[in-house]
Order: structure tokens, then C-alpha cells, then sequence
């Protein structure tokens, strides 16, 4: 294979550090005589401003100029030499790092014969990833400025919110006719004693009186198309059915109570009553009865929804010291498994309650409490775990707390966006390091459509959101490179053989962020690749029957000839 | 990959038993920053191996391992993120599946399976690293040369299979 590509090779010393155990001088002679190479030197060390300055003016700044830097590591001082070879007008693409002070002098110090010859086989090993190696193309394109919240519960809100002060305008889509998503049903935040959903209406204000925000109450997203940057979004509003461009998508879909079915005879006994019903309550006449019994974990922490829904604990607490508050007199015991309340806010909540008087009995999944009386509730009898006893337990009103699921339509937006669940129905997210980004670049998802969380959380995560939202729009040109998360320097794009691909869709089933797609071309599928959304994992390359797929700064050939070089 | 390559190559690689020689596909996010502190750390390791830095443990087609003993590699490891904790979407976990899809093919062309060695999410700290290499070390200088694919084993393989 002939070609014109030019290699000059600059072997860093690091005042001894490589040298000491490397022995440089004969590499430097040996790559002399190397085909590939045009000039090799030893440097004192590398990354020293003045030496990158003097190492940028000896490499002609041609395309065919190709650089081979024998160093430190990329995570050591490389990155720092290749940004400063880039500042001078080098492309970064054409240089390849070797890492031979961490890969090599330094894990090495007892034995420099193999030492140098590992170095030796490791420069190879750069040459020829610099010949094989080709580039992908970055995509570029302009960030629409505005962003889609749908939902405008305590997250969407507070989303929204932020997002407004930043100047980025906001379209903001309930399916409800007014704001607020599930506090509109509640009096208290939990566990805010204090705290009353108008809290939230600073929020409100904000939302309401900024010409930034458009509101469309009572909608239904009805088409999708885009991505990360440029969305295109149809819904109806009312009557009205409307388009909107979008740059980003907030989720903020809620999630909504279960309701308990036949369980502990709810909806047959009267004065059995879920935990939302009571809300209601407290929010009209009042509620004062002189003994309650409150049941935690309904329907939820079994075989069928093995999830904690997180919020039903404190909840529970909260119910039971207002029912206290309007009766210090009455009798007012929790049923639980476990009281989830970690950390240090919900934990005092936690005492505070046992202080109000609230009794605990820990009840175990196999023996369920079950509930007496023909028509009326009358008393409870119960299994108490720690004292082993069962015991009856006067009861006027029972409380069924009951999980926060998905809503039912999760699973329609899911399908429009494209985005995944995970096995209880709540939209997934990556991993640790990108916590409210779905499996869609561009698309977030904050609140409890992402995972039941308390209102304080759900704002938290909103505000979260829009940040994200905000340092992704916050620029003229968008490169896919900048979309996903990953923005390195050798970043590629899989890229399809068009000729060679068969369309056995392998690709298409493997691909973690459904980047691959099968398109008809000329009677045949053909794969093709989003690059909007590929990250370039590869996962694609090694399902690929006869290779034509691949990642072009890590292809096959490239593989190979490193593989051949590497004890060469 | 061609049954000559496999042939000719092998001849020559067992006779270094005693320092076999390694590639070590290091994912970017994890085994690599591992091999990195192991150096930082100046932590005294065998010679033998080689670095290929990859973006995802999932880059590892079946064909670059098989080159990797083709060319007369005694040992491949695979070192990627703990398995849950992907960069990529979970897709460590299937290139894990399909690694292990690869052993019996490997124990098909004569090739000890145990040559491949694959690790997820043990190798990120500086200590892992010198301990996973040392681990696959060992285990390589215990294993008996590797025999040339011959239609022996290729009928051994068959008899054990019906």
C-alpha cells in the first residue's frame, strides 16, 4: 500500500524519567531506517510550553503530516501535549500518543532490555495505527433555542422556571387544564411540616407572567420527529392541533397513584380509604376521627412490583400527624414492613412523628393484615414481627398507602421519542455519570417519571434538567461529537460499507442507542447509521458477519496490524 | 481466518511459556485508567503484555481475538467496566455474552479457552490491574503449549459434543 502520508517521530525523555529505563537512543536509531517514518528526535521533555511551541514549527502543517508523539499517557501530560499542538494549528486526528512512561518505563524499571523492546514494539504499534488509520466525518448543525417540557408538575414547573431566566423560550404541555400535576391534590408537602403546595407558586409566577413561556393546557403529543438539537413536536392542545421546533425535550410526565384494587377490602368496607382520598379530605372539611390505622407497601414490594415507591413512608407520616394535629386524643398506628425514610430531613421526620404519638407494628409480606367489620371498618388484626403476637387494633379509618406507578400513557411516549423503560415502567436513564439523560440524546427526563421522588426532589431534579437542556443549546453550531456525552478527541462515527452490507440487521438488534436502522435501498436493506446518535462504543463493529460496518479510527485492518506489531 | 495462519503462526509462540505474550484490549473508561495508575504508581509488572486501548469493551469482535492468537499472541484479555456500569448503554454486558460465546470455538480450533481471559469492572484501580495481569500470568505459564489445530482435535471435539 502506497501512500504519501508523512511521519515524524518525537521521543519525550521527561528529563530521565523514560530515558532512565528506556533506552531511546537506539529506538531513535532503529526508526532511522523505518519506511514510514521521515524524522525521528529525541526532546528533553514534551509538554513544556516553549518545547510544544518549537515541536509545532518543525511539523508542516500538510494534510498528509502525520505525528507521533512517544510520551507519557494521554491521561498523564498527552492530552495536555496534543491540546497545545491543536492550539497551533495541528490536527489532533493525525496524532497518535505513545504511552511509553505509565505503559512502560515506569512499570518496567527492573528490566530495561525488555523495557526498550516493549518500546520499540509499542512505536510500532503508533506507526500503524497511524497508517490504518481513517476519520468520520462530524455533522454539524444549529441548535433550535427552545426547549419542551411536557408536564407541569413540581419538576416541568420548576424546569421551566429556570430555563425562562436563562432566556431560552419554553413550551410547556400538561395534559391537565391547571398547573401543579399532583399537588393540586395535596395540602401538605411532605415532609415539609410547614410547607403547603403554595410553595410552589413562585414558581407559578414566573411561568405565568414571562412572555417566554407558551402554555398549552389539556394536550396530547401525537407525533415525534428529529433529533438532539432539532426536534419537531405535534400535539393537540384542546381543539387546536400545533407544531413546535424544539432543541431538547424535558420529561416531566409525573407518575400517578395505584389504586389498591380489592386489597384489604377497599372500596367494599367504608372508612377504608387510600392516602390520596385522605389528602382530599384534608383539603375540604377536615378529617377527625379517634383512631386510624395506616397500611404501608400496598401492592408494591411483592413478586408483581418489587420496587419501593420511596414516597409512600413519608407520606404515611405526614397523614399521621395531621391527623393528630386535628385530634390529639385519637389512636393513630402505621402497619409496615420497613419505614423508608434515609437521611437526615426524613429521619427527624420519622422522630417527630414517634414524639407525636404515632404507633409503629411491623407486620410481616406472608401474614397481611386483615381487616374486620360488615359494613364499617371496626378493628384490625395484625401479626406483629417483633413480639410474635397477633394483636386487634380498634380502627374507625383504615389508610391503604399505595406506590406511585408509571402513567398510562408512559409507554405511548416512550414509543413517540424512543425511548426505553426500565422493568417497572419508569423511563431509563444512563449511567451514574448521566443521571437524567434518557437513552435519547437530547430527550431528559426529571421528577417522578423518572423514579417516585418527593416534590423538594422532583424541583431538584427539575432545575437539573434545565441546566442540561441549557448547556446543550447554549451554543451556534452543534456537532454530534457534542451531542452524547462523550466529547473526546478521537471520537468516531460508525460507518457503513454501503456495498458490502448484506441487511442481516444485526447491527439494528445490538445497537444500544437504536443508531443503526435498515433502510430499503434499490430492492435490498441496507444498515444505516443515525450520527446524530451513534457514541461510537462499537458494538455494532463486532456483530457485523463480514465487517462492514466499522468505527473508521478503529477498524479491523487497524486492529490487525497493530496486533502483528505488537511483538514484532 | 484461514486453518494455515492458525498452523503456521503457533509453531513458534509456545516456545515462550515462561513470558507468554498478552494483549490486553483495555476499555477507555476503566481497565485503561487502571493500566494508567498501575504506572503512575510505578507498580513492577511482567513485561510481556500490550496495551490496545478500545472505546468499549464491546469494540472486541471474536475476529480480533482470533487474529490476536493467529499472530501469535499466547493470551487476550478483555477488560471492560463492571458489568451494570457501561458507558455505553449496557453494552459491555453483551460483548460478555458474546466472549463467552467464543470460548468453545477457541477450545474447537485447539486453542485452550482459558487463553482468553475476560474481566469486567476488576481492573480499574492501579492495584486491580497489577492483580488481573498477574492472575492471567500465572494462569498462561501453567497452561500446556498451544497445540496446532489439527483434525484431531477437531474430532475430539465432536466425540465429547454427541
Amino acid at each position: 500500500m502506497e501512500d504519501n502520508k508523512q511521519t515524524r517521530c518525537f521521543l519525550c525523555e521527561c528529563y530521565g524519567e523514560i530515558s532512565d529505563v528506556v533506552d531511546l537512543e537506539s529506538i531513535r536509531k532503529g526508526l532511522e531506517h523505518h519506511p514510514r517514518i521521515v524524522s525521528c528526535e529525541k526532546v528533553k521533555s514534551l509538554c513544556l510550553e516553549e518545547n510544544i511551541d518549537e515541536l509545532a514549527k518543525r511539523i508542516p502543517l500538510s494534510p498528509e503530516s502525520r505525528v507521533l508523539l512517544g510520551a507519557c499517557s494521554f491521561l498523564a501530560r498527552g492530552d495536555a501535549i496534543i491540546t497545545g499542538l491543536q492550539k497551533r494549528g495541528i490536527d489532533p486526528k493525525h496524532i497518535e500518543l505513545v504511552d511509553l512512561r505509565e505503559g512502560c518505563a515506569w512499570i518496567h524499571r527492573d528490566d530495561p532490555a525488555s523495557a526498550t523492546k516493549k518500546a520499540g514494539d509499542l512505536i510500532n504499534m503508533g506507526i500503524a495505527a497511524l497508517v490504518q488509520r481513517n476519520y468520520s466525518e462530524d455533522l454539524t448543525i444549529e441548535p433550535k433555542q427552545e426547549v419542551l417540557v411536557i408536564g407541569a408538575g413540581p419538576a416541568g414547573i420548576s424546569a421551566a422556571a429556570s430555563l425562562v431566566k436563562l432566556g431560552i423560550t419554553v413550551h410547556l404541555l400538561d395534559r391537565a387544564k391547571t398547573p401543579g400535576g399532583l399537588l393540586n391534590l395535596i395540602k401538605k408537602i411532605a415532609p415539609e411540616t410547614d410547607g403547603t403546595p403554595q410553595h410552589v407558586e413562585a414558581f407559578l409566577y414566573t411561568v405565568g407572567n414571562s412572555p417566554l413561556v407558551r402554555y398549552y393546557p389539556g394536550s396530547r403529543i401525537s407525533a415525534v420527529r428529529g433529533s438532539a438539537g432539532d426536534f419537531t413536536v405535534e400535539f393537540t392542545s384542546g381543539s387546536d392541533v400545533k407544531s413546535i421546533n424544539v432543541g431538547a425535550v424535558i420529561i416531566a410526565t409525573g407518575a400517578r397513584v395505584n389504586l389498591p384494587g380489592s386489597l384489604y377490602r377497599y372500596k367494599e368496607l367504608k372508612g377504608v380509604i387510600t392516602g390520596i382520598e385522605l389528602e382530599r379530605s384534608f383539603k375540604g372539611p377536615g378529617m377527625k376521627v379517634t383512631s386510624a390505622v395506616f397500611i404501608q407497601c400496598v401492592g408494591v414490594r411483592d413478586a408483581d412490583r418489587p420496587y419501593c415507591s420511596a414516597i409512600c413512608c413519608p407520606v404515611s407520616l405526614k397523614q399521621a400527624i395531621q391527623l393528630l394535629e386535628e385530634n390529639p386524643d385519637a389512636e393513630v398506628t402505621i402497619l409496615h414492613r420497613d419505614i423508608m425514610c434515609p437521611g437526615s430531613v426524613l429521619e427527624d421526620y420519622y422522630r417527630k412523628a414517634m414524639e407525636a404519638g404515632v404507633r409503629f407494628v411491623r407486620y410481616d409480606q406472608d401474614t397481611p393484615p386483615g381487616i374486620l367489620g360488615a359494613e364499617q371498618v371496626e378493628e384490625i388484626r395484625v401479626y406483629d414481627v417483633i413480639t410474635g403476637r397477633e394483636r386487634r387494633i380498634d380502627a374507625e379509618l383504615v389508610v391503604l398507602s399505595s406506590p406511585l406507578i408509571p402513567h398510562d400513557d408512559a409507554a405511548r411516549v416512550a414509543e413517540l421519542f424512543d425511548l426505553n423503560r426500565d422493568i417497572h415502567g419508569f423511563y431509563e436513564v444512563r449511567s451514574l455519570m448521566h443521571p437524567l439523560e434518557t437513552t435519547k440524546d437530547g430527550v431528559l427526563v426529571c421528577g417522578s417519571a423518572r423514579w417516585p421522588v418527593l416534590a423538594r426532589t422532583a424541583i431538584l431534579q427539575g432545575e437539573a434538567a434545565a441546566m442540561k437542556a441549557f448547556a446543550l443549546l447554549n451554543t451556534d453550531q452543534l456537532t454530534a461529537t457534542q451531542i452524547s456525552q462523550f466529547k473526546e478527541r478521537k471520537f468516531s462515527l460508525a460507518l457503513v460499507d454501503r456495498q458490502a452490507c448484506t441487511g442481516c440487521g444485526n447491527c439494528v438488534a445490538i445497537c444500544p442507542y437504536d443508531a443503526c436502522s435498515l433502510e430499503a435501498d434499490q430492492g435490498a436493506y441496507k444498515s444505516t447509521v443515525s450520527q446524530m446518535r451513534c457514541t461510537g462504543c462499537g458494538s455494532c463493529v463486532s456483530v457485523c458477519p463480514n465487517g462492514s460496518i466499522q468505527l473508521p479510527e478503529q477498524n479491523a485492518l487497524l486492529i490487525g496490524e497493530m496486533l502483528k506489531a505488537a511483538f514484532s | 481466518m484461514t486453518q494455515e495462519i492458525l498452523l503456521s503462526d503457533h509453531a513458534e509462540s509456545t516456545r515462550h511459556n515462561a513470558a507468554p505474550k498478552v494483549v490486553v484490549f483495555a476499555c477507555k473508561w476503566c481497565a485503561l485508567i487502571g493500566a494508567d495508575a498501575a504506572g503512575k504508581n510505578k507498580v513492577q509488572l511482567p513485561v510481556n503484555f500490550r496495551v490496545i486501548p478500545v472505546e468499549c469493551a464491546s469494540r472486541v469482535e471474536a475476529d480480533a481475538v482470533i487474529r490476536a492468537f493467529s499472530s501469535g499472541i499466547d493470551g487476550v484479555a478483555v477488560m471492560g467496566c463492571h458489568l451494570g456500569g457501561c458507558r455505553y448503554n449496557n453494552a459491555n454486558h453483551r460483548a460478555a455474552k458474546r466472549l463467552e460465546l467464543l470460548r468453545p470455538l477457541l477450545d474447537t480450533v485447539g486453542i485452550d479457552s482459558r487463553r482468553l481471559f475476560t474481566s469486567f469492572g476488576t481492573a480499574h484501580e492501579h492495584h486491580q490491574f497489577a492483580d488481573v495481569i498477574g492472575e492471567f500470568y500465572r494462569r498462561l505459564q501453567d497452561l500446556p503449549p498451544v497445540q496446532a489445530w489439527s483434525r484431531s482435535n477437531m474430532n475430539d471435539y465432536r466425540r465429547g459434543d454427541t
